[in-house]
């Protein structure tokens, strides 16, 4: 995953610094997203799958976090339930991750890019 | 940015490619020469390798055929390109074209009379295209089917994306003979 972990000065007081990295911003977005009714799992790409499989538990898997300035974008990869409205989904995601990742950090989200990767094939889908 | 990525995946072709090298010509050796000269003969008599040399051929070949792998994902057709783009206040929306292959194949599979369904996206310029191949059973209107599976996947991808589709080319493949006869 493509993110550099240099922390970010969220806010410059008397007292001291608060800097936060973007992997934490990505941990928070990742659980936030799971927690998104018509979300089935993250898109973690190949890398992601392995890990996976090797037990490793990965918060940010699927999420790209690009901070510049200070502000945050946010790339999240899911797959999605078959039967949703992707565009609602999509919104309360966006909406969920801004809110939290604005709530916890400090750090302003300018953008949150929704990548559907895929969907998922439900079991009892009769047929082959 | 772009650069840097297109030069690292160069560098990894290279290497891959160097290394399956390696490992067919470590494969090459391992099969001695006195067997080369007459491979039809040893392999009939199944002395194309011994013991000592049956180890290291085997990880020759398990490096070769991780390769090839590697390779085949690398050359695979970047497909991240082809999507649907829906903007809203809070930032983009893509949906890959698998995805909505995906809801195609998923709807149609669905209907009774359906089978062997493979979909395809084959435009993603403006609105998408949807094409669907499926083979059908003998004794039906072959008219009716189409019309509802164009239909019902319009629908469905309207429904679950929010976006009209150019349309959907349904094509019969075939015809559908069950097994049970």
């Amino acid at each position: 995953m493509d993110q550099d972990s240099t922390p970010v000065p969220v806010q410059e007081e008397s007292i001291g610094e608060l800097k936060v990295t973007s992997e934490v911003v990505g941990i928070i977005a990742g659980l936030a997203t799971i927690e998104v009714d018509g979300v089935y799992a993250m898109s973690g790409g190949l890398t992601g799958g392995i890990a996976e499989a090797l037990g490793i538990r990965n918060f940010s898997k699927g999420i790209k976090v690009e901070i510049r300035d200070g502000v945050a974008l946010i790339n999240i990869f899911i797959i999605v339930e078959f039967g949703v409205r992707i565009p609602e989904v999509a919104w309360s995601i966006q909406e969920k991750v801004k809110k939290s990742v604005e709530k916890m950090t400090g750090i302003k989200v300018l953008e949150v890019n929704i990548h559907v990767q895929g969907v998922n094939i439900p079991r009892d889908l009769p047929g082959e | 940015m772009i650069d840097m990525k297109k030069t690292r995946t160069l560098l990894l072709a290279v290497n891959l490619f160097i290394t399956t090298a390696i490992g067919l010509f470590g494969m090459f050796l391992m099969i001695s020469a006195e067997y080369t000269r007459s491979l039809g003969n040893t392999l009939f008599y199944s002395r194309f390798l011994d013991t000592n040399r049956l180890i290291p051929f085997l990880c020759f070949f398990l490096i070769v055929v991780v390769n090839m792998l590697f390779l085949m994902t690398l050359f695979r057709k970047d497909r991240t390109k082809e999507a649907i783009r829906i903007a809203n206040p809070a930032g983009l929306i893509i949906i890959s074209a698998q995805s909505v292959e995906t809801l195609a194949k998923l709807e149609a599979q669905k209907m009774e009379k359906v089978h062997d369904i493979r979909t395809r996206i084959s435009s993603m310029d403006n609105k998408a295209l949807v094409e669907v191949m499926i083979k059908v059973p003998p004794m039906v209107s072959i008219p009716e089917i189409s019309s509802e599976l164009q239909s019902r996947i319009k629908e469905r991808i309207l429904d679950t994306t929010g976006i009209e589709i150019a349309g959907v080319q349904v094509i019969i493949d075939g015809i559908f003979e069950s097994q049970a006869r």
